[in-house]
């Protein structure tokens, strides 16, 4: 069972990217399950993979706005697709850095593995496990912290 | 290895065993050299004694032959003065030794030292008469003399009357030498001899004494000798007792140290300290600068009470241990990379007394973390296949028919909370629309949950409640809050997805069974007689609140299938506020005169018009306006003045309001104040009236009116 602080340690490594380096605090939605199918995903998603003593995946996802806002608001003229891609890959790291400090040797967290999808399409989650939903809330746009372990 | 002594390995006496040998070594210096330069000295004066003895022994000789040598010159008219002088000087030397032996001079101060040994006073008595007789006849020749002789032509020399008086006096001088001289010559010797033995002695005992001292300065060389043996012998058991307590301490797994009075950790500690406190500072460091890094302030301030507690030595050991704040306490340290690493460590206290007095804490430490980690995990296995065999128990019992209907009704509350829960929300006002909604949600699925005497579903539901209730308290609410509710809303599922589980396994046929005696399967959402429901709900509340209760329902078969939820709904919350505020403890009713058992009525009707009533009646003790006035006051629902102004509909209208219970503390049968806005939510949707009655110490009635035409509108809202 996922607890509260695992969430926690997980929206707070986002939260914290958008504070640091947008200079700009990102606030937390009204988080739920998904509880059949898997979840859906913005069009860029940096993947953690999870072992250890709990199995499973995290994935931060965004839409390109809201990403080229952020690339923007960081004084990056350079919105390329690589840019974008590199960008999605620093949050996930952000929050797997954190995941790092706070449950040790317990998880062990892979490198961030970054997706870009359209419309429609899903990220490789594992499908018997519900998925918590945390949106990020960051100016007007919102983005998707996806916490699936068993 | 032979043990030391114990008068060496003793402490105290090993400490002294040093100035012990000083102190026998100078004893020694005192005890032999004084007596022995003493007896020297005294030695040395019987010597100088026994010397002039042996030079007066011949004095009385030399006085005789002088006297009678002076006679004869004196009869040859010879010069005299020679021998004259020689008498004065014997007799001067004789007076010496005499006056010496009576005034304890250099010869009788030698024999004084030696009283039992001294000359015999009366001889030394009989000794001065006769020299003093003696010397009477030598007094005329002690003076000094005119010449003795006259010269003349005619008769030629000749003595004159002094010559003549000389010569007399000479005469009577020998006379008395020949007789005193043997006596006094006897008398020295004897002194001389007596010096002699005494002399003999002193060598003697100076001889004994030096034997002595050899003697002593043998056995004191080898008392030092088996001082130092012993010494050394213990220093070699100290060291290898060192050693051994240096390895115990290199490889006990358990931290160990110990606690002065001062509260500092001693200097020395097992080394798995540094690995279980992460620091290498240890020794020396205040017991409290060791805890404070890695426990609560409030763990912290009791485990310094603690402490305090065990310096008194009045407290019992026992007592002690039994309140020791510090056994499995969680810690937290410093991972390295920035985080806390949560471990289990177990401190355990034991007084070491010096006498009576405590004089220090021996305290160990051990790494537990993986002991409590079990045991947790051992109490969740517990729980959970407690749980397991409860709803299995339940659910044999239960009829499938109902069992299916809950979880489907159930599975349809969590969608409606997953998706109030997903409506996007950004402020606090409409996170707390939603908190309100779920509220009501998760209240009614506890109702139906405790109704079926679902324990393992209510209490999870009670729990889901009391977190939304503290959200709810707050006076922002944010995206956050609502991450304990996702974690509840989460378990909630699980189990409710496990128990569908169990149900289906129950319902399965067995390998092997024949056909025929497999078990029916369950009819889907087949909805439950609201009689049995209502009796089980009000069944448990009663045993929970320990009240007599009876339950009658009249006409609830006849309730239309699309009424039933809500009517279930609206009876469940009316019944189970009647139990827990209406009817009285048996004790209580009785003492006011009404029979031990409430009682509580359920009634449906329909009239031809299609027009449904629901009366949910008790005979309890009516509701008191003055106490519902006071709690929705006291829960900030209206101000003093507004309560005051309210007439008595309105203060039961108070009872509708969200938030609102005159129970003091939530408990899972109520407190919380969401039932009786869930009654007014379902009669708002139903666009129905709700009507109280209340007579103080007799009865409360809620009457619910449904108009025709409703069930369409319930069926659509579902």
């Amino acid at each position: 069972m996922v607890t509260e602080a695992e969430i926690r340690t997980f929206v707070d490594g986002a939260t914290h990217y958008f504070a640091i380096a947008a200079n700009q605090p990102a606030a937390i939605g009204s988080p739920y399950l998904v509880t059949e199918g898997l979840p859906a995903v913005h069009e860029y998603s940096g993947l953690i993979g999870i072992s250890g003593r709990r199995q499973g995946a995290v994935c931060f996802t965004a839409p390109r706005a809201m990403l080229m806002v952020l690339l923007m608001r960081m004084n990056e003229t350079d919105t390329s697709e690589a840019n974008m891609r590199d960008l999605i890959g620093e949050v996930a790291n952000t929050i797997s850095g954190n995941a790092r400090r706070d449950f040790g040797a317990d998880f062990v967290i892979s490198v961030p593995d970054v997706h870009t999808t359209r419309k429609g399409e899903t990220l490789p989650l594992p499908v018997n496990i519900r998925s918590f939903v945390i949106p990020i809330n960051w100016r007007s746009h919102s983005a998707k912290l996806i916490v699936c372990l068993d | 290895m032979k043990p030391v002594p114990r008068w060496l390995s003793l402490p105290g006496r090993g400490r002294a065993a040093p100035w012990l040998a000083g102190g026998l070594l100078a004893a020694f210096a005192l005890g032999v050299l004084a007596p022995g330069l003493r007896l020297a000295d005294a030695l040395d004066d019987a010597n100088a004694a026994e010397r002039a003895l042996a030079d007066r022994a011949r004095e009385p000789a030399a006085l005789q032959a002088s006297l009678v040598l002076a006679r004869d010159r004196l009869d040859t008219f010879a010069y005299v003065d020679g021998p004259l002088g020689d008498v004065r000087r014997s007799v001067a030397s004789l007076d010496a030794l005499l006056g010496q032996l009576k005034d304890d001079g250099a010869v009788s101060g030698v024999l004084a030292s030696h009283p039992a040994r001294a000359i015999d006073p009366p001889a030394l008595a009989e000794l001065g008469a006769a020299w003093q007789r003696y010397r009477k006849t030598l007094a005329p020749l002690l003076a000094a003399h005119p010449l003795p002789y006259t010269e003349s032509e005619t008769r030629g020399s000749e003595l004159n009357d002094a010559g003549r008086a000389l010569h007399e006096a000479l005469s009577v001088a020998a006379g008395a030498g020949r007789s005193q001289n043997e006596a006094l010559g006897r008398a020295i010797t004897h002194l001389a001899a007596d010096v002699d033995r005494h002399s003999a002695r002193l060598s003697r005992t100076l001889r004994y004494l030096m034997l002595g001292a050899l003697a002593g300065a043998i056995l004191l060389a080898a008392g030092l000798g088996l001082l130092i043996a012993a010494r050394l012998r213990q220093a070699r058991r100290l060291a290898d007792v060192e050693r051994q307590t240096a390895a115990i301490l290199r490889t006990v797994r358990e931290g160990l140290f110990l606690v002065e009075p001062s509260g500092r950790i001693g200097a020395v500690h097992s080394e798995s300290m540094t690995k279980l406190f992460q620091r290498g500072d240890i020794a020396g460091l205040m017991l409290t600068d060791l805890l404070r890094p890695i426990v609560s302030a409030d763990t912290l301030g009791t485990a310094e009470k603690f402490v305090e507690v065990l310096w008194t030595e009045r407290t019992r050991e026992n007592l002690v241990r039994s309140i020791n704040p510090l056994q499995e306490v969680e810690v937290s340290f410093d991972n390295g990379t920035g985080g806390r690493e949560t471990r289990h460590l177990d401190f355990d206290f034991h007084r070491v007394r010096d006498g009576e007095q405590v004089a220090a804490l021996l305290v160990s430490v051990t790494d537990v973390s993986q002991r409590v980690a079990l045991a947790r995990e051992i109490a969740t296995l517990r729980e959970q296949s407690q749980a397991q065999a409860e709803t299995l128990f339940g659910v044999v019992h239960l009829d499938p028919a109902q069992m299916r209907s809950f979880l489907g009704e159930s599975a349809v509350t969590l969608k409606m909370i997953n998706a109030i829960l997903r409506e996007p929300a950004r402020d606090s006002a409409a996170f707390r629309r939603k908190v309100e909604n779920i509220l009501r949600q998760v209240h009614t699925l506890k109702g139906e949950a405790a109704a079926l005497g679902l324990g393992t579903v209510e209490s999870r539901a009670h729990a889901f409640e009391a977190e939304l209730k503290d959200v709810e308290s707050r006076r922002e609410i944010g995206g956050s809050d609502f991450l304990p509710l996702v974690v509840r809303l989460d378990e909630l599922l699980g189990h409710l997805n496990s128990l569908d589980g169990l149900v289906g396994r129950v319902a399965e046929p067995a390998h092997g069974d024949a056909p025929g005696e497999t078990i029916p399967s369950v009819e889907p959402a087949s909805l439950p007689p609201l009689p049995l429901l209502l009796g089980n709900l009000s069944d448990t509340v009663a045993r929970r609140q320990h009240k007599d209760v009876h339950l009658a329902t009249t006409g609830l078969e006849t309730v239309p299938p699309e009424l039933i939820q809500p009517v279930k709904n609206i009876s469940v919350q009316l019944v189970r506020n009647a139990i827990v505020h209406g009817i009285e403890a048996p004790e209580a009713r009785l003492a006011c005169g009404k029979a031990a058992t409430g009682q509580v009525h359920v009634e449906f009707q329909r009239d031809a018009g299609g027009n449904c009533r629901l009366q949910i009646t008790d005979d309890g003790a009516g509701l008191s306006v003055v106490a519902i006035r006071a709690a929705a006051v006291s829960r900030g629902l209206v101000s003093e003045d507004e309560a005051a102004a309210l007439e008595p509909r309105g203060i039961y209208g108070l009872l509708f309001r969200p938030g609102f219970s005159t129970l003091a503390e939530a408990d899972e049968d109520g407190g919380r104040g969401v039932g009786m806005s869930v009654v007014a939510e379902q009669v708002r949707t139903l666009r129905g009236r709700v009507a109280v009655a209340s007579s103080d110490g007799q009865y409360t009635r809620f009457t619910i009116t449904l108009p025709a035409g409703q069930s369409g509108r319930q069926a659509n809202a579902a």
